[in-house]
């Protein structure tokens, strides 16, 4: 960079000298009072729990968006599709998922959906709910 | 959501030793930036909270990994991009605290002091208060402290020509691949001497007591 501030020249001089892989740069270490080793490795932990957070993080995202497209699609086939669809998703999740019992397909609520989809593979789920509509389409 | 999993996925993907060389880089590049700007001001670990090298790295990291800065890997690598980031904020800091400091003008010069109040202040109030008056710059450029500079690289390399080269090419310029081109070396030569400058500067000012 074009400047005649010696002391940003210079500056910026040493620390692109001291960032060189062949440097010896125990002496910024220095200069920062801490001891290099024990500072280096206290931000890789930083940088470790950073991953751990993220990755819970994006996981519920995940999850939460799988949730809502699951919902809509079964909503979907309640609300719009012809009878033989509602009754393979019935018969589907009667099937599938005995654990979640229910007479009239009609009358779930989304509150009921969700307690349903909250037990299972969603992925599996969704896979399974597509199939029902590549059927129907055929 | 996409593209947050993309960057998390390259982020996490980076052994130990890499994120360790980066953060050592990091290290350096902040230390001579803020060099000399964290006693008081923007960057002082009042302002932030912790000590600037801790805030501007941590704080760098943290918004690639929450998606609140992009990482374009495609055009920089993971050392470039947070070095844009710190910069970056380092510059916003800077800002904020300026307009911060005319909105504290402003309410001073309207309020109005009670005389039988007498203020006392301690001794860091004694330097912040002289540092917002900007009798202490935060950033020293005056000609006296640049001819005092100039002075202690003329002695640091006064036995040395090749230092004496350097000295005069960064009178003009930071930039490396200029002075290589200037001096005839290659960058392994530049940044050799540039440090053999560097550490003398600091033990004269050690010795010297000079603030550096």
């Amino acid at each position: 960079m074009k400047s005649d501030n010696i002391i940003i020249n210079f500056n910026e001089l040493s620390s692109e000298a001291f960032q060189d892989d062949n440097s010896d740069n125990n002496d910024v270490f220095k200069e920062l009072g801490v001891n290099k080793d024990s500072y280096l490795h206290s931000k890789l932990k930083f940088v470790k729990k950073l991953n751990i957070k993220t990755k819970a993080e994006l996981n519920q995202l995940k999850n939460k968006q799988l949730m809502e497209q699951a919902i809509d699609k079964v909503k979907d086939i309640i609300r719009n599709r012809v009878e033989s669809t509602k009754e393979k998703l019935s018969t589907l999740i009667n099937n599938e998922y005995p654990q979640f019992q229910f007479r009239n397909i009609d009358k779930l609520e989304e509150e009921d959906i969700k307690e349903v989809l909250n037990e299972i593979d969603l992925i599996e789920f969704i896979e399974k709910i597509e199939k029902l509509d590549d059927n129907a389409n055929k | 959501m996409k593209r947050h999993q993309q960057i998390f996925e390259k982020l996490s993907s980076i052994p130990d030793h890499e994120w360790i060389e980066i953060i050592d880089k990091l290290t350096v590049h902040v230390n001579f930036k803020l060099k000399g700007r964290t006693i008081f001001g923007a960057h002082s670990e009042k302002k932030l909270g912790m000590k600037a090298i801790d805030f501007y790295i941590e704080d760098a990291i943290q918004k690639l990994y929450e998606h609140k800065w992009d990482w374009q890997f495609e055009k920089f690598t993971l050392l470039e991009q947070l070095i844009r980031i710190i910069d970056s904020t380092i510059s916003e800091n800077v800002r904020k605290y300026k307009v911060l400091q005319k909105e504290k003008e402003k309410a001073e010069a309207k309020a109005e002091i009670p005389k039988s109040v007498e203020f006392i202040p301690t001794e860091s109030e004694k330097i912040e208060w002289l540092a917002d008056k900007k009798l202490i710059p935060e950033e020293d450029n005056s000609e006296e402290t640049l001819n005092k500079f100039n002075k202690i690289l003329e002695i640091c390399s006064q036995d040395d020509s090749e230092l004496e080269i350097l000295v005069l090419a960064q009178q003009e310029t930071s930039d490396s691949d200029e002075i290589i081109k200037q001096c005839g070396w290659d960058k392994k030569k530049l940044y050799t001497l540039q440090r053999k400058l560097y550490r003398r500067v600091r033990k004269y000012a050690e010795l010297n007591n000079i603030n550096f």
